[in-house]
Order: C-alpha cells, then structure tokens, then sequence
C-alpha cells in the first residue's frame, strides 16, 4: 500500500518551486544563447519540466539518474549547484565538468546525476551497469533512466530492457515522450504510438503517465521506483509530455514540422499552469516563489560570467585517471 | 600503479598456455579484488576459446555470468558498473564485433571521464581476440588493433606470448582507465614460459627478443613468433635482427623503437592488420618525425594485403605476413 | 610556338652549370643564334645560343643560380603569342654546392616538371648525415645501395680508405682550421677548384698510379728546333717551343703504343682511335688540359699554332669544352719553373701523363768520358689497371730513342 503524501499548500509550493526552477533556468539558458554567452548548442526541456521534477521527487537521495542530451532539468533535481552549472553551461573552468563537458554532457556524480547523454540511447546499457552494480553492492539505490520516444526505437533500448528484465535490475526506465524525435514525428518514427506498451515485450509493467502533470508523474514513477527496490526488477514509464521551445535553440517553437494549433493546444496544459490551478496558488504566491528563483538565478549567471575559462595546460588533464 | 620486475633471476618457469596465462590473472585478480567481475557472452563455461573456463567454479555466477547478444549493453554494462566502483571485464567474443560497440567503448568509456572533469574513472578491461583462426573468412578473422589507436582516453593491449598476457592483464585490471585488451585466437593454445610467482608488466613497455646491429623488426601479436622464425633465417644469411615487441599500442614504447633504430638504422614493422593506416604507418611517422637522420633505407610494413579475408586457406595464407615475407622485407632493405 | 631554353650538355662528364651572366633581358627581341646568356660548367664557360627567333619572354633562372643539365631557363616566343607562364615553375638554387652539405636526395616522386633528377645523387638520411659531420665530398663516395644509393657503409668504408692512406695524420679529413689556428685567409672553392679537387681525388683513387722515370738527351731536338724555328715564324708567325715538340713526339710514340692512348669504362678497355695530346695549362686559379687533336698526323708547325689558340682561350676561360674533353693523353711540364722532376696525377679518365722538368745541361757518361750535355728528366705516370709496367717501359723506351734520334719522329 502506497502512501500518499498530503496534498498540503507546502507541497504544492514546494514542487511549484522546482517547476519554476527548471523553467527559469531554461529560458535563461535559452535568453544567454541567444546572446552568443553559450556556444554550441542547447537543448531545452521548456515544457518537460513536470517529468523531471515529478520523477525527481520520487527518488530518493540516494538514487541515481541517467539522462538524455535535454538534462538540464535532471541535473538540477538531483542538487546540483546553479553556479556551476551555468559556469559549466558558459564552458568556464568553475564548471561542473571543468568546462570539458557542456550542455549536452553535464554530470555531476557525487549527487547521483551520472549524466546527459550526448548519443542517443547510450545510457540505456549504461543503466544496466549500474542497476547491476546496485544489485550487487546491495545499497538499495534505484536507478532511473531517461530517454526519449526516438530512442525507444534504437538497438541499445531493446537490449537494455531484456537484459535488465532478465537479472531484475533496479532500474526505472522513464520515456519522455514528446511526441518527437528532433523534426520527425512519432508517428513516422514508432510502430506503436504508445511506448508503454514495449514492455510487455520483456514481462515487464509499461505505464503511461500525463508528462504535463506532475504529481501524475511522481505517483507512477514512484510505484516503479518501489517495485525496483523492492528487488522485482525494472519497469517502463511513458510521460506523454511536449516541449514548448524547438529542438534546440536555432529551431523555432512550431512551423517547419509542428503546428501552432498544436503548440498552442499543449500550451495550454503547461505543467506551471495545471499546478498553479491545482494547488490554488494566489499571484503573490507564484511571483514570491519566482521572484526568488529568479535571484538565485541572477547570482549563478553572473558567477557563472564572472568565472575564468579553464586554463589552457588543463586541457590534457583527466584524460586517465 | 606498482609494478615489479620482470625478471629475477630466481623465478620459477613452467610452460602454460596463452589462454591459461589469461585465466591465471583473471583468477589471481578476482580473489585479490572483489569488485572484478566478468562476463560476456558464453563466458560461463568458457565455451568459445576457454579463457574464463573454470572461473565460474570459484567465484561464483555473481561474478562470472552470461549475457545476451547485446554488445552494446555488455560495454554499457560495463561503463555504468565501473561509474560504481566495480571493476569490470565484460569478452567480447571476436574483435570483429567490436565496431557494434563502438559508441559505449569510444564515445562512452574513453570519453566519459574527460567529459565530467574527472568526476569519475571507468576501471575496466575489454577482452577480445583478433587475428586468423584459418578460414573463419572476412567477419570473423580480423585485427583491427589500429582503430583503437586513435581514441584518446583508451589503452591498447596487444599480448603476443603467455608472459606478456598474464603480466598485462593483471596491470590492466588493476589499472584505472578502460584498457582494450586485444588477444589473438591462434596463440590461446600455444604454450611458453610463465613464473609461478606474481609478477605486473607496466604498459608502454617493449619487449626487446633479440639483439641485432642490422635492423630492427616491430613485430604484433601473433607475428611476434614469425618474425622469431624469421630471424633465425635471417642469421643463416648473416643479417642479425632486432626483434622488438611493443606489447601495448596505447601508451606506445616508443623510445625503445627509436633507440633501437639508432643502433640498426633499418626498421620494418610486422603485423596482421591491413597495411593502410595500420599499426606500421603510426609507427613508421613516428621514426619519420623523430630519427630521419638514423635511417640507411626506407621503412618497410609487412602487413596484410588491403583486402576482406577470404575464406579458402590459401587465399586466406597469401594475403596475411609471415615469416618469408619478412625476411624478403628485410633483405630487400638490405640491398636499398 | 614557345621555345624552350636548356641547359645543354656539353660532354659527359658536365652534371650542372651556373649561370654567369644573362646576355638578353626578359622581352629582348633574338635571333636564333645569339648568345642568350653565359653559363659555366666545371671546365669552361660556355655561351648559350637561341635555338630560335621571337621574344625572350621569360627567365627563368638568374645569375648564380645553379642548374643540372636539362634545366630549363628560358622561353622564346613569338611577339603575338600569349605564354601560361604558370606551367613552367621557376627555379630555385638547388641543394648549395657539395663541399658545403652533401647532395640533394632522390625525391621517390619527383614533382612533375622537375628538373633535378636526371643527375642527383641518392644517399641515405644517416649516410648523409654522417658525411656531412665528417666534412665529405659525397661525389668522392660510390654507392652500393640501389640505383647507386650511397648507405652508411659506403660512408664508413670511405672513411677506412682516407684515414688508412694517411696513416701520420688521422685527422687529415677533420683538418679544417687546426685546434687554435688563426685562419689568414678564406678562400672558397669555385666550381673549377671543386671539380679538380673531386676529379683528381677520384683519380688518385681509383687508378692505381705507376711511375716510370728516363733521362733523355736533348741535343738532337734542339738542333732540331734551331733548324726549324726561322721557318716557321716566317710561314706561320708562330715559334714553335718545346712543348710542340713533345706533343708531336709523344703523339707519333702513343701511334705505336694504342694502350696509353686508351681508358677504362667499367669492365672494358677503350682504345680511342684519334691521338689526341693534351697539354696541361696552369690558370690562376686551376688547371686546365686542352687537347690537340691527332696530334701524330700534324706537322710541328701546325701544332704550334694550335698550341698557341688553345693556351690563349685557356688563360682566357674561352675554351671550348669539346677542347678539352677530346683528350686522350696528358703533357705537363713544369720545367720553366725549374723543376727537375715530378709525377703527375692522372688526367681521368686518360690513362697515362708524361710529367717533364726541365732541360738542364748535365754531365753525363759517353764513351767512357764525361760530357756535358742538355738533359731532361721525364715521368711516366700510366693507370696500372690498363697499362702494366713493361707497356709503359716500352713507351717510354721509344719516346727516349725518338727524341734522341728525331729523324724516327718527324
């Protein structure tokens, strides 16, 4: 028996606070691109948030996560710092990753963010590494893994939920389906539109959640993060979610392959609004909250700004351990 | 990492196989570290080439199991269980199925560490056999140590006697970084000398088999024992060879080869793989950049012929080096 | 139709030449013909003509520059013609010249229009360096290796060779300035210096040199030359002088003797058909060997003249190669400096040189007494690998007993 949480105000400000922070951040990282401070590329979650923040609260501290290439979020639910996760964003040598990684590789170990993942599907066999080791070392850690719906279509992801049906792993293999890989459809991507249904292909529980809701998020990654614990092996997530902004920056909202109706129908159902309404937070609530997601924010630019690149000479370093 | 001496004079030899030598430090190294493991493809009863034979009776399916065909999950498995703490050796069965893995051994283990800033270290072994068995034809036959060559934050192993492949892999497993550690079928079964006692061969070591003043031969893997063969023709004809072995490819030994070089002022270099941007090219722009003014003639590569290796035993033997070939190499720079 | 302007190749032994002097600019209107410009191989300089009438529309080369045989230093074209320069590289100096670092290596694919292959030499990076240390001429060094590559053990072997001729001084190739030794003078070696000094080394070392030494009385010959002088100067205007006499003389001899008028080609003897006698010329800065040709079949007078031509353009530097490439024996005489005897160095690829000093009065025996009479003393230096002991005895016997009895000779 699962037991609920107390929808309490405290609750819903709490995980208010967290959308919002994962909503801030990647509309400022999406403003700083813009501005030519990030280089590269960036991929944002804008619109996401609810799968990472839901699924995030579900784990325990303990736990570790595997992410895609979009992983800001993630990274930020496990703990990690604003400053040097902008500084790493900036390429600055106070970066998490020492300015080596960037956006799409960002990791940050001691809190259990194992990493994004800049090839498609590579954290799935990566998952079943360390699922296996968790089993093995017996530390009662779950580990969830993030991929998307394209992804789910890739060798790696077949592997990855055989083998870890097979051994039992304790792994929660969350799919942020957002109903498209880059600028194809999932139509034209999936034989089955509903990922889920994957599972029963390994004797495994395929769930769909709503990705825009999060507390719909947190109650069925929870029941999955529990049954992994519990040592009955791993389960597959759908979120059914959608991101606001393009693929990456460079690609706009709707147009080339999305259109506005259905942009603006998902609009509709951000995961800041369903939560606002659903916890019945006054304005001044909502603009507290953000008011002060937004400093904190100001101040991890501006460190972030403010920090030196690495130096030259470090370029050679952590090649070897 | 430690290393010890290779060689004391009052080691005790006995003769044991290439693929025995392997087991030995696989065994010696899972009773002295709990977090080693392997695994694999029919890795339990050590069905295809019997490294790993027997280790399941000792350590149990905990640390010795099988997986499914999945190459890829098998070096993710590995990536996400060294990210752990443990230290993994997943087989891969034939060399020539690494290119399916090529994104978790290249783009994951080598790169991962980089990519974090060195938040993490991936300690693990990668174990496959290249080279010719005899008519396992083009998918099953290859050496492909030179692909490896050119990721920076892998290692490459490349034992060619029963000594070098227990005293590396043990140094490779305990050594923290992903180590590919490329055997070859041919030599699983042939025998050579092995102290009893526990002994480390640090990487980026050669091994230098005979001395000679007229020129130095690089030999790999399994060519190591035809280019032996090769210098005892050679002697007949009074040419004297150095037979040098690189032993690891990445870090490579080469201030062995450029020294060796400098004494004989002739190189060929010998291996399995196909000539064009093989082994010998890496190593002949090296000496090239390094030791121009050492050299009496060009540098020669006896390697195999450019081509997918065929299936009949014929065809299979014209187009791979061996031991005529490099004395004809040799001779041939002889009278440049 | 661009024509193009080459290096030609004078004689067979010339593997480059510098130019001296452009005698046209580039846009000169030529005529086929005209001398273009002035270059210089080991021996002579030599006046390149235009093979053809237009425009010299481009140089190639410049002054200094040094070219192989080949080379291409300019085009003739006509007024109207619009030439694609682009295909023609322009050349730069080669390697720099041999005594300062050894010669270019053989490129395995020679860029396409490069005229450097024809004569390079190939040598090996460690053979090169090693002569490069030790200060060698590597054009003194024969290569064993393929195509003629010279390997560091012909290197080595070179080494042997030179430090085991000169026993008292090891340090003979290494001798540069001496330990401490102020230096008074640099001079460097032009090309003719460079190439006697390759030529006769080469020589030196290649035939082995075998002397034989006669006296012979010169009272006949003067008589001769007394007789003949008045008649001559009044025919030719020309004196005829000792050395004419010793080149006829040497000449007629070499008539019955073919072996000294011969040279050894790899595994053959050559005997050349036509006597052609060279007699050595001192310049201020070198040697030089202009041969006259068939010598035997010439009258005194004859010789004179020629004699008088030759030595004229040699103290000039307007000798033409062929001149001196049709040599194909040697007369030096060093009498005027009062030198009694000496033994030559071989003239390569002759193979024999009479060295002679000077006609002096001395007393000799005859008939029991002692007289007085003009006497020379002569060297015969032959190539042992062609001419054995007793051919050039018997040489130099009949030169003795022609020049003792004229009337054998003239």
């Amino acid at each position: 028996m699962i037991k609920k949480e107390k929808m309490t105000k405290q609750r819903f400000i709490h995980f208010y606070r967290k959308l919002s922070m994962v909503r801030q951040f990647e509309e400022k990282v999406d403003e700083l691109f813009r501005q030519g401070k990030i280089a590269g590329t960036v991929h944002t979650s804008v619109g996401q948030e609810a799968v990472a923040v839901g699924a995030g609260e579900a784990l325990e501290e303990k736990d570790l996560v595997v992410a895609t290439h979009r992983g800001h979020g993630h990274c930020l639910m496990r703990g990690a710092g604003l400053k040097p996760m902008m500084a790493e964003l900036l390429g600055k040598g106070t970066g998490l990753c020492k300015g080596k990684g960037g956006s799409m590789h960002i990791v940050d170990v001691r809190r259990g963010m194992l990493g994004a993942m800049g090839i498609v599907g590579a954290g799935l066999p990566i998952s079943v590494g360390v699922g296996w080791a968790i089993k093995r070392q017996k530390t009662g850690q779950v580990c969830a893994c993030f991929f998307g719906d394209n992804a789910s279509n890739g060798g790696p992801f077949h592997e990855a939920l055989n083998v870890s049906a097979l051994w039992k792993l304790p792994i929660v293999f969350i799919c942020e389906n957002n109903l498209y890989g880059l600028s194809v459809s999932v139509n034209k991507t999936s034989a089955v539109q509903d990922i889920a249904v994957r599972a029963t292909g390994y004797g495994i529980p395929g769930v769909i959640a709503d990705g825009m809701d999060v507390f719909a998020v947190h109650d069925v990654v929870k029941k999955a993060v529990d049954r992994a614990r519990g040592g009955a092996g791993p389960s597959l997530v759908e979120c059914k979610t959608y991101r606001f902004l393009g693929h990456s920056r460079g690609d706009p909202s709707y147009g080339p392959y999305r259109t506005k109706e259905e942009w603006e129908s998902w609009k509709k159902r951000d995961p800041l609004i369903l939560l606002r309404k659903r916890g019945n937070l006054t304005p001044e609530e909502v603009g507290k909250i953000e008011q002060e997601v937004s400093a904190e924010l100001s101040e991890a630019v501006l460190f972030a700004e403010q920090s030196p690149n690495p130096e030259i000479g470090d370029v050679l370093d952590d090649i070897f351990a | 990492m430690t290393s010890s001496h290779e060689r004391r004079d009052n080691l005790i030899m006995r003769e044991i196989k290439y693929a025995e030598a392997l087991r030995e430090a696989l065994a010696e190294e899972m009773r002295r570290d709990e977090r080693v493991f392997v695994f694999g493809e029919d890795v339990a009863l050590g069905y295809a080439f019997t490294v790993c034979k027997g280790l399941i009776d000792e350590f149990g399916p905990e640390r010795v199991f099988d997986t499914p065909i999945c190459e890829q999950t098998i070096i993710g498995t590995a990536v996400g269980a060294a990210m752990m703490g443990m230290r993994p050796v997943p087989e891969i069965q034939f060399c020539d199925l690494l290119p399916m893995c090529m994104d978790q051994i290249c783009n994951q283990a080598a790169k991962l560490r980089y990519m974090s800033g060195g938040q993490v270290s991936f300690p693990l072994v990668i174990r496959s056999p290249g080279g010719k068995w005899g008519s396992f034809a083009a998918q099953h036959s290859q050496t492909l140590d030179a692909w490896f060559m050119q990721v920076p934050g892998l290692k490459v192993a490349v034992p060619a006697t029963p000594y070098d492949a227990k005293g590396l892999l043990k140094t490779a497993i305990r050594d923290n970084n992903p180590v590919l550690f490329i055997e070859r079928k041919l030599l699983y079964q042939i025998p050579g000398p092995v102290p009893i006692e526990e002994y480390l061969i640090p990487f980026g070591e050669a091994r230098i088999h005979t001395e000679g003043r007229d020129v130095t031969i690089v030999a790999i893997g399994r060519m190591l024992s035809e280019a032996l063969e090769a210098f005892k023709l050679l002697e007949k004809d009074g040419i004297n060879a150095t037979v040098l072995d690189p032993r690891t490819l990445i870090p490579l030994d080469k201030n062995a080869i450029l020294e060796s070089v400098k004494l004989t002022h002739r190189l060929v270099i010998v291996e399995e793989g196909p000539k064009t941007g093989g082994v010998g090219a890496e190593i002949s722009a090296i000496i090239a950049e390094e030791a121009l003014d050492y050299l009496d003639s060009p540098i020669r590569r006896v390697a195999a012929l450019d081509t997918p290796i065929p299936f009949n035993k014929m065809l299979e033997d014209h187009i791979l080096p061996d031991r005529y070939k490099i004395v004809h190499a040799v001779k041939d720079l002889m009278s440049t | 139709m661009a024509t193009e302007v080459a290096i030609p190749n004078l004689g067979y032994t010339m593997t480059k030449a510098k130019i001296l002097k452009w005698i046209k600019s580039e846009g000169d209107p030529v005529q086929t013909g005209e001398v273009l410009l002035e270059i210089e191989t080991d021996k002579v300089a030599y006046g390149i003509e235009s093979p053809a009438g237009g425009i010299l529309t481009v140089r190639l080369a410049k002054e200094g520059d040094e070219l192989a045989v080949g080379a291409i230093v300019g085009i003739i074209a006509n007024a109207e013609e619009t030439l694609d320069v682009s295909k023609y590289t322009v050349i730069t100096r080669p390697e720099p010249a041999i005594s300062d670092s050894p010669c270019v290596t053989l490129q395995e694919s020679a860029p396409s229009g490069s005229y450097l292959t024809k004569e390079t030499v190939l040598v090996s990076p460690v053979a090169k360096k090693l002569a490069r240390e030790k200060g060698l001429d590597l054009s003194l060094i024969k290569g064993s290796g393929r195509s003629g590559r010279i390997r560091l053990s012909d290197v080595e072997l070179y080494l042997n060779r030179v430090s085991q001729a000169k026993p008292d001084r090891p340090e003979a190739i290494n001798a540069i300035s001496g330990r401490g030794l102020e230096i008074a003078e640099v001079i460097p070696m032009n090309t003719m210096r460079k190439a006697i000094a390759r030529r006769l080394s080469q020589s030196f070392h290649d035939a082995p040199h075998f002397n034989l030494l006669a006296e012979i009385d010169m009272t006949e010959i003067k008589r001769l030359l007394s007789l003949h002088r008045k008649e001559a100067v009044a025919q030719t205007g020309t004196k005829i002088s000792m050395n004419d006499v010793f080149i006829k003389a040497v000449a007629v001899t070499l008539s019955h003797h073919p072996r000294l008028n011969a040279r050894q080609i790899e595994d053959r003897i050559e005997i050349i058909k036509s006597i052609n006698v060279g007699l050595a010329v001192a310049l201020d800065d070198g040697l030089i060997v202009p041969a006259i040709e068939k010598a035997d079949q010439k009258r005194l007078w004859q010789i004179a003249l020629e004699r008088k031509d030759l030595v004229e353009r040699a103290r000039e530097g307007r000798l033409k190669l062929e001149e001196i490439e049709r040599g194909t024996f040697t007369v030096s005489n060093l009498g005027m400096y009062d030198i009694v005897l000496f033994n030559s160095i071989l003239n390569p690829p002759q193979s024999g040189i009479l060295s002679i000093g000077k006609i002096m009065d001395r007393p000799i025996v005859s008939d029991n007494q002692v007289i007085i009479q003009p006497m020379v003393s002569m060297s015969l230096t032959v190539d042992h690998r062609i001419v054995d002991g007793a051919i050039g005895a018997q040489f130099l016997h009949d030169l003795k007993r022609g020049m003792e009895n004229p009337y054998l000779l003239f």
